[in-house]
């Protein structure tokens, strides 16, 4: 791993960096997340009642005995509730929070200077923190810290 | 039922009280006595949780209706099972949360006993002994709000259950200062 980009985790060519990247579907919609913050994906997990959570949690779920909360990014960025049943779980040092996703797309390793930065105005408030382009699709790179700490300020908020 | 073998060290007797995939457990040093709760009479000044009292050994004591409580903030379905009274010895609750009872419980005439509380349940009861460190703490951008609530941690007793650790101390507290002061509108 670089210690000049957070998002590198994969060995250099001879003068390209490349970064990882899980690609992911919620609904119709593409999603990327740099590869280093997920766990796993399960599948088909029991969902437990999580009180006090903002809507868009969907309740708490069990992975090795750990208890992570269950977001729906759909819901909390479009107002529609998913109707999935996978989970991407991510690996935050800080916190313990899964998304309820549609399915995996596939892995990619893309140059480090192809990630795009956000300049659009209407990207749900920072919550990506760039862009990939994957065949002919720009698919946003989710921005876990933002949505984390939108989490943690709404449950303050119930 | 009475937990066999040694106390373990950092081990802790529990109340469970099951409500079918979830499950909640109470420290049972936070309860002196549980018995079916039979009679209840209203307050002549009800809250939403705080609206009866019951005949204990003599004494009026409130009714707080924790079964109600657990149905509303989990979204748990009615139970048909027959309603339990945990009677509580607030001596152990910490000064201000005592306090905040006795005061409470002075403002209303058909509440004599401030010494005692009852938490109203549903379910089936069982007692278990579990040891600290298998009860996880909620999610950490969960963790203040649940904590703040009454809600300690959880333990995934089994494939498709799941436990919470309730503080009743704590629950009570947050539903008294909530509550609706019974003299505050009185003239005079």
């Amino acid at each position: 791993m670089s210690d000049e980009h957070p998002l590198d985790t994969a060995a250099p060519a001879a003068n390209a960096r490349y970064l990882k990247f899980l690609v992911f579907r919620i609904g119709d919609r593409k999603y990327a997340l740099p590869a280093e913050q997920v766990r796993e994906i399960v599948l088909d997990l029991a969902l437990f009642p999580l009180p006090f959570a903002p809507p868009y949690v969907r309740g708490l779920i069990n992975r090795l005995g750990e208890p992570y909360a269950a977001l729906d990014l759909r819901l909390m960025f479009e107002d529609q509730k998913l109707e999935a049943a996978t989970y991407i779980i991510l690996s935050l040092a800080d916190d313990q929070i899964a998304l309820l996703i549609t399915d995996v797309v596939e892995i990619v390793r893309v140059p480090e200077d192809t990630v795009h930065g956000i300049t659009s105005e209407d990207t749900h408030e920072g919550y990506f923190v760039g862009s990939i382009t994957t065949g002919e699709d720009e698919v946003f790179v989710v921005n876990v810290r933002t949505v984390a700490a939108r989490l943690r300020n709404d449950a303050e908020g119930t | 039922m009475t937990p066999k073998g040694p106390e373990a060290e950092g081990s802790q007797d529990f109340l469970v009280a099951d409500y079918g995939s979830v499950s909640f457990l109470i420290r049972r040093a936070q309860c002196r006595a549980s018995v079916f709760l039979e009679a209840t009479q209203p307050l002549d000044h009800p809250d939403v949780y705080l609206a009866a009292s019951m005949n204990y050994q003599g004494a009026e004591v409130a009714v707080f209706d924790l079964d109600a409580w657990l149905r509303d903030t989990f979204g748990l379905p009615p139970s048909r099972e027959l309603p339990l009274a945990l009677i509580t010895d607030v001596s152990v609750f910490g000064p201000a949360n005592r306090e905040l009872f006795q005061v409470w419980a002075r403002g209303h005439d058909r509440v004599p006993c401030d010494t005692h509380v009852a938490f109203r349940l549903a379910s089936a009861l069982e007692m278990a002994r579990l040891e600290a460190g298998r009860l996880r703490p909620p999610p950490p951008s969960m963790r203040s709000r649940l904590l703040g609530a009454g809600i300690l941690g959880c333990r995934f007793a089994s494939i498709g259950s799941l436990q919470y650790s309730l503080d009743v101390e704590a629950i009570l507290s947050k539903a008294l200062v909530r509550r609706k002061v019974p003299d505050e509108s009185a003239p005079g």
